[in-house]
């Protein structure tokens, strides 16, 4: 039996959902937007769920897939949603290995902090661009004035809009929060999604420097074998079975990465349905150990 | 020197430093005298932090108010589980969650990077250490220990219960209560301490006796009355031999 949380408006959580109905396995669906109808008790080996007039107990599941209930229709429901989210994530943290969790909570916490993160994407053989962080404004101008071309993104995992920094531009406010400079790394934009030792990536066509927040547009790709195979070594090393990693493959054929992305809304690159497919298949298939 | 990381404005803080500093002195195997300052997320939003990644090493931090060199750091025990954004109080209400979700990441980053320079290696969700739900401390002990379990559709008694509490350092009990022989909660604190590898542990039980709190913040508020918790620590910063957590 499959799980799968999430709201049914989250466009990557009805995708998984309508891919495991399609493959014919057993799935339970849980909306955060019914969290008030739902009742969750024990830990472990004796956890329940009970939906609606069914019960069912965590050991009957083979495989997990989790959203969080951050896209509630009625925003007055939060609080059950909350506490219903947190007690699934204490229970897939729990679950047997043989359960397949896309990804455990403590493996989808490593991007809460990217420069962490990039330490072991270091480890993983990508290139890392280099950094400042800091609350220094002086340091910060220095920074940009001996790199040219300078980036500002959040430390956390908190989204914000990747920009490039104009020296002239005041950095006094960056006294108030550590702030992440990176020098930019022009080069060919990849999104590459690791769905166990599955890897589907696409080339990102964009003339913005964060192409999320600006035009662009997503075609099918192939990585070069050693570049897959670091993808797929990241994600392990993170404890992800699910990764939707940032590739640049910069001018001198280096190819960096920014992060990966730990619960990633995959579906705006998944136009044939071949990601959705693969967590589908990835999710009901048998447990095998890792070599 | 050490570092402690603390809440903004707390007395506590300064209290366990002055304790740490009477223990050194009164340890005469010690080579030379440690300095103690104190970091609080005040000292994030002051200039003079320069951190860089990749790592170097060589970077600067501000504690007191002041630049230091991370190179004159020798340990750095933190003592917050993150930057709470109700804390940040010098900073614009609609900016404090993500300044708090910055600092926090900030900081992980840089704990992380003085390896077993810093007492406890962060966690994902929390700086001070290890982040297990009860459970989970349970699994890591091997199991066979009953814990309060949760349930979503009903407040439990125990919440309304006096709990007990029994917290640990180097293995022994914090405070001067004598235990029975073969104590039931003092073994499962016993069993989880040494299956956690963490210097100090928090154990909080019911009235029967189910596992209720689990955690690896130091009883630090206690620290001037339990002079144990300022003795490890400076003992810690003299030898790495007994950072054996961070391996």
């Amino acid at each position: 039996m499959i799980l799968v949380t999430g709201c049914r408006t989250d466009p990557p959580a009805a995708a998984v959902l309508d891919a495991c109905e399609r493959s014919g396995g057993e799935v339970v669906f849980v909306d955060y937007d019914d969290a008030d109808q739902i009742r969750a008790s024990g830990a472990g080996d004796t956890a329940q769920l009970k939906i609606g007039n069914r019960d069912f107990g965590w050991s009957e599941l083979t495989g997990v897939y989790l959203r969080s209930p951050e896209r509630l229709a009625d925003p007055r429901r939060q609080h059950h949603a909350h506490t219903l989210a947190a007690w699934i994530d204490r229970q897939a943290e729990l679950a047997d290995p043989k359960v397949t969790v896309l990804n455990r909570p403590a493996a989808a916490a490593t991007n809460g902090s990217k420069p962490n993160q990039a330490r072991a994407v270091a480890r993983a053989g990508f290139a890392i661009p280099q950094g400042l962080l800091t609350t220094d404004p002086q340091a910060a101008q220095q920074f940009v004035a001996s790199h040219g071309l300078v980036i500002v993104k959040s430390i956390s995992g908190v989204r914000s809009i990747v920009r490039l920094v104009n020296p002239e531009e005041d950095f006094a406010a960056v006294q108030w929060c550590p702030t992440q400079f990176q020098r930019y790394v022009p080069g060919d934009e990849f999104r590459v999604h690791v769905v166990g030792q599955t890897v589907i990536a696409h080339g990102i066509e964009s003339t913005d420097v964060d192409y999320r927040y600006g035009y662009a547009c997503a075609v099918p790709a192939e990585l070069p074998g050693d570049v897959s195979q670091r993808c797929v070594e990241l994600a392990r090393q993170l404890g992800l079975e699910l990764a939707g990693i940032d590739l640049r493959l910069s001018p001198t054929g280096e190819w960096f990465c920014f992060e990966a992305n730990t619960s990633p809304a995959f579906t705006s690159f998944d136009h044939d349905g071949r990601i959705a497919d693969a967590i589908a298949i990835h999710l009901t298939r048998s447990y095998q150990p890792t070599p | 020197m050490i570092v402690l990381i603390t809440g903004h404005g707390d007395p506590a803080g300064p209290q366990l430093a002055q304790a740490i500093l009477r223990a050194r002195r009164s340890d005469h195997s010690s080579p030379q005298p440690h300095s103690v300052v104190i970091l609080t997320p005040r000292d994030l939003a002051q200039p003079g932090w320069q951190l860089t990644t990749p790592g170097s090493g060589a970077g600067s931090f501000v504690a007191e108010s002041r630049i230091h060199a991370e190179t004159d750091i020798d340990l750095v025990v933190c003592l917050i589980g993150r930057v709470h954004p109700t804390d940040l109080t010098w900073i614009a209400p609609q900016d404090r969650e993500y300044v708090a979700a910055e600092s926090t990441a900030f900081l992980h980053y840089w704990l992380a990077t003085l390896g077993d320079r810093s007492m406890l290696p962060p966690t994902a969700g929390n700086l001070a250490g290890p982040n297990l739900s009860v459970p989970q401390w349970v699994q890591l002990a091997g199991g066979e220990i009953r814990f309060a379990a949760y349930r979503s559709d009903s407040q439990r008694d125990s919440d309304r219960e006096p709990l007990i509490d029994i917290a640990l350092i180097d293995g022994r009990p914090l405070d001067a209560r004598s235990y029975p022989e073969n104590d039931h909660n003092l073994n499962v604190a016993t069993r989880l301490y040494l299956a956690s590898k963490v210097p100090y542990l928090r154990t909080a039980f019911t009235s029967t006796a189910e596992l209720f709190a689990v955690s690896v913040i130091p009883p630090w508020r206690r620290a001037a009355a339990h002079p144990a918790i300022a003795a490890h620590i400076a003992a810690t910063a003299n030898l790495r031999s007994r950072r054996r957590w961070a391996a």
